[in-house]
């Protein structure tokens, strides 16, 4: 029976990964191999084991070929619409989702693909479908510091914290706003107060970007075209809308002006059948004040935060990179519900004794004799001479390492190679990079220069 | 082998065929060394330690005190055996191998204490740990049966309540449940999660979740529209019920909606003028049957509110909510106690409701519902059905306010619009009812120190039960109010013979 969808899945798999330019400029970010797995894979089997039977998937024009050969080798059921986006304009996230509006019949989950986490979509899922939201997002808690050193040359890895304001007794989500926004002080309105007397302020939430968004918010963004990413600029113009009043109609302004067409009250109206239910319903989600259910908002943000043990990882830059990979198959269970994992592809060709049971090895990866391999992982097409050792490394597809060669801490990328008699300690070897014999290299980025700058 | 000794001085200690323990062999056998050669001391060193496995690093050092002191010890008691032997029998000896021992004992101790208090802890940890060993050996004993008692803790059950209790599962589908319209699987959820409560709102948002069905329904080719609508449906309203039980209200609803539906399939006409029909079916259902039943009914108590009245109501009824609401706008001036029962505590909703419009209100719990029943001077209640015996299903605490105003001689009105009128017959709360997550009855929200019934969790013999309706007798309601008339309760059957075939 065709019914319509209740939500329509997009991942957005179009970004560029700017905060980690050394190990992107050559490959698309949703492909950086995260275990066995790629990136994307992980939000895509999430979507798949939730229900979903197919999803958009939102890629550069000219990652698109790869992309798809990629994910077409990964055993995944769920039907991948692809839609490529042109990669000269800079566009945002907001952009992306404003060119699938015509694609987008209801309501909308948006995934990043960069998400690596066991966490149910159960949770946000359900309050968006309890008070009939416009938006709910999800947070998890801060995942503990692994303390692991991190390749490349030591810099203060300034995370990118967020603040965000909950109303403590019925979680709506009242205040978003990146901490890079403010100096030093931080004011908040005193109408937000006095209508949310009890807010709870987080600093150390990671948003997960998942959010749950009703239809007529891709209308809205439709209809406006400043938005340019979510999480920056609409979802906090959303979230301090909760807090207006729909302009009231005087009798004898026209109401077909331009102006009121476009105002996002238009766009939230509820229709008169909900609001007669909520009347009738002996529901309020607050109490302690006399005001009616919702306050009377017909612009509703939630938040969910997910539990404290659930794992969960937005791989957008280097340190969160190098611990998700240390820790995804040890998670492998609870992220997956219990798929099984190969660890070792079985069209390898395997000449070395000294393999570590924590290594990954992809397809068509050559390890010759009396190499020796620790906690690594080694991509497709990989082959490794002998007498050399890789420890605690992440080696990307098509890279040739030669004869005596020290391998530790580091990530080299697709296509380089390593010449031999190296020794390199906590190195990011750039794509298509060769790193000259008999070299030492210790915490540094070894790359061609021009790689790093793109216009 | 010593802490052992110190901690279970009862335990009888391995006695070989001369009558001695280890430690006295080696304590003869070392004063006899003693005794020939001061040299043998080194040996003796040796020897000890040997012997005596389980030793600090340090003792060695320090035995050799212990063991000269031992030494003039033994010698001496020697000494006294010796004597002791030749006078008496062997429980003297008994009694001085006994003296031996808890004297050496308490030198030990002695010693130890002075050395350091680490070591005293250290004894008592082991009798801590030799407590959990046997805690752990129980446990291990009676593995067999703890298990169905921790079993039972968590699938808690009554007998007698047993038809009650749901066991609702969903699978593994989080969205897109396959035959299920996203609206009905919205209002699952906001079913369970009591989002929608009372039976007036379910039924209104069952009817709209219907009417987005009707409009998005899209017939396959083969098959005939009303057919394939009931099916559809019938899964929806599978879907509803796992989530939570259905009201009566809805269940009328519904039985009226299918026979238009069935006599719609008997005419010929094309499927939009079909589903045109059936958003108006519904559309006057909703006016007719709620709309403007409300609006007769509220006439009908407004004649009876008098100016000065204290009408008392318990929990939130939206049809009271409006009765009141409509009497004030006319100018009435009465006075409203509402009383309120958890765990839902829906008094506070009507309440915030009617001070909104700006009537004179009080609050009151049920445990002051004698005290202020005096006050009173007419009660009105709402209605989640009437039953055909007369009985009078709604919110549990209904019973105990119609029985405290029948003995203060309060007048007791229920107001209940027919539509929600029921075939069934119950005499009690027990055969037919709901039951919800006992969890919030322990939980207080509006204490801040923890409830006293949080100790019940781990009760076994007791059960906490959560139900959510109860059934009112019919002869303490004074009448039924109803569109149609101010009826008593027991002419509830002669309405249902009445009304048409809608139910």
């Amino acid at each position: 029976m065709t019914l319509q969808a209740e939500f329509q899945a997009v991942v957005l798999a179009a970004g560029k990964g700017s905060r980690m330019p050394e190990i992107t400029s050559g490959k698309p970010k949703c492909l950086l191999p995260v275990g066995t797995k790629p990136l994307v894979w992980y939000p895509l089997y999430k979507l798949q084991q939730s229900g979903f039977t197919d999803v958009i998937l939102v890629v550069l024009e000219q990652q698109k070929s790869e992309i798809q050969s990629v994910l077409d080798k990964t055993e995944l059921e769920i039907k991948i619409e692809y839609f490529p986006i042109s990669g000269k304009e800079d566009l945002g996230t907001a952009d992306s989702l404003r060119m699938l509006h015509d694609r987008l019949k209801s309501d909308v989950l948006v995934v990043s693909c960069d998400l690596v986490s066991d966490v149910s979509l159960k949770g946000v899922l359900d309050v968006f479908r309890m008070h009939d939201a416009s938006v709910a997002s999800l947070f998890f808690h801060s995942q503990g510091g692994d303390g692991l050193v991190v390749p490349g040359p030591k810099s203060k890895h300034k995370p990118e914290r967020d603040l965000v304001g909950i109303d403590v007794q019925t979680n709506r989500l009242v205040f978003l706003a990146s901490a890079s926004d403010f100096e030093s002080e931080l004011s908040l309105p005193r109408a937000l107060l006095k209508k949310h007397t009890h807010i709870k302020m987080y600093s150390n939430l990671v948003d997960s970007h998942i959010y749950v968004l009703k239809n007529w918010v891709v209308k809205y963004l439709n209809s406006q075209q400043s938005f340019s990413t979510i999480k920056g600029e609409l979802l906090p113009h959303i979230v301090k809308k909760q807090l207006s009043k729909p302009p009231k109609v005087t009798e004898g302004k026209s109401v077909l002006s331009n102006f009121d067409s476009e105002d996002i009250f238009n766009f939230a109206k509820e229709d008169e059948f909900s609001i007669a239910i909520r009347e009738t319903s002996s529901f309020n989600d607050h109490s302690g004040d006399f005001r009616g259910t919702y306050h009377g908002d017909s612009i509703r943000c939630y938040a969910v935060v997910a539990p404290k043990d659930c794992y969960g990882v937005r791989v957008n830059t280097l340190p969160s990179y190098w611990t998700v990979n240390n820790k995804v198959n040890e998670k492998w269970d609870k992220i997956t519900n219990g798929l099984s994992l190969a660890l070792k592809h079985p069209k390898i060709e395997n000449k070395s004794s000294q393999v570590d049971d924590k290594c990954v090895i992809w397809e068509g990866a050559k390890l010759n004799e009396k190499t020796s391999f620790k906690n690594s992982v080694i991509g497709s097409n990989t082959e490794v001479h002998s007498f050399s050792r890789v420890f605690n490394s992440i080696v990307m597809n098509n890279v040739t390492i030669k004869e005596k060669v020290a391998l530790e801490n580091c990530i080299v990328s697709d296509g380089a190679t390593i010449e031999s008699g190296c020794q390199i300690k906590g190195c990011l070897i750039g794509s298509n990079h060769t790193v000259p014999e008999q070299s030492e290299h210790s915490q540094e980025v070894l790359t061609d220069t021009d790689r790093l700058m793109e216009f | 082998m010593e802490k052992n000794k110190q901690t279970n001085p009862a335990t009888k200690k391995k006695v070989d065929a001369s009558g001695l323990t280890k430690k006295e062999r080696r304590a003869l056998k070392v004063q006899e060394k003693g005794k020939q050669n001061p040299e043998n001391k080194k040996d003796d060193k040796k020897e000890v330690p040997k012997a005596q496995p389980p030793k600090n690093t340090e003792k060695p050092v320090v035995t050799t005190n212990q063991l000269s002191e031992k030494e003039l010890r033994k010698l001496e008691w020697e000494k006294k055996l010796a004597e002791q032997k030749a006078e008496s029998g062997d429980k003297k000896e008994a009694l001085s191998k006994a003296e031996l021992r808890a004297k050496r004992r308490e030198q030990q101790e002695a010693q130890r204490s002075a050395k350091t208090n680490v070591t005293t802890t250290k004894q008592k940890e082991q009798k801590e740990e030799k407590k959990p060993q046997k805690k752990a050996a129980e446990v291990k004993k009676t593995p067999v049966t703890k298990k169905p008692e921790k079993k039972k803790h968590l699938v808690r059950r009554l007998e007698f309540v047993n038809h009650l209790y749901s066991d609702a599962t969903f699978g593994n589908t989080i969205v897109n449940f396959k035959n299920v319209h996203p609206a009905f699987v919205k209002l699952g959820v906001q079913y369970s999660s009591k989002r929608i409560l009372g039976s007036n709102a379910r039924c209104r948002a069952l009817l709209t979740a219907v009417k987005v069905l009707i409009k998005d329904i899209q017939t396959p080719p083969k098959q005939e529209f009303c057919r394939y609508f009931e099916t559809v449906l019938q899964s929806c309203m599978e879907h509803l019920n796992r989530c939570r039980c259905s009201a009566v209200s809805m269940n009328n609803a519904l039985t009226n909606f299918k026979t238009e539906l069935r006599r719609l399939s008997k005419s010929e006409e094309p499927d939009n003028q079909k589903k045109e029909n059936l958003l108006e079916v519904i559309d006057t259902y909703i006016d007719h049957q709620m709309d403007r039943a409300g609006e007769a009914i509220s006439m009908k108590v407004n004649e009876k509110i008098n100016n000065g009245d204290v009408v008392l109501t318990y929990g939130c009824s939206s049809l009271i909510k409006k009765i009141l609401s409509d009497a004030h706008s006319k100018g009435k001036q009465f006075q409203v106690i509402v009383v309120d029962g958890r765990p839902f505590l829906e008094g506070r909703q009507m309440l915030q409701r009617l001070v909104q419009i700006g009537i004179n209100c009080s609050y009151v719990q049920m445990n002051a519902l004698c005290y202020v029943m005096s006050l009173v001077t007419k009660v009105l209640l709402g209605a989640h059905a009437l039953l055909t015996n007369g009985y009078v299903m709604s919110r549990i605490g209904t019973a105990q306010v119609a029985l405290v105003a029948q003995a203060y001689n309060k007048p007791v009105l229920v107001c209940c619009e027919t539509y929600k009128f029921s075939e069934q017959v119950l005499t009690d709360s027990f055969v037919y009812n709901e039951l919800d997550d006992s969890e919030k009855l322990i939980c207080v929200d509006t204490l801040e120190e923890s409830s006293p019934l949080a100790l019940c969790r781990n009760n076994d013999n007791l059960h906490i039960l959560n139900m959510l309706y109860d059934v009112t007798p019919p002869d303490l309601i004074t009448a039924v109010v109803t569109e149609l008339a101010i009826l008593p309760c027991t002419s509830a059957p002669v309405v249902l013979r009445l009304k048409p075939q809608a139910f």
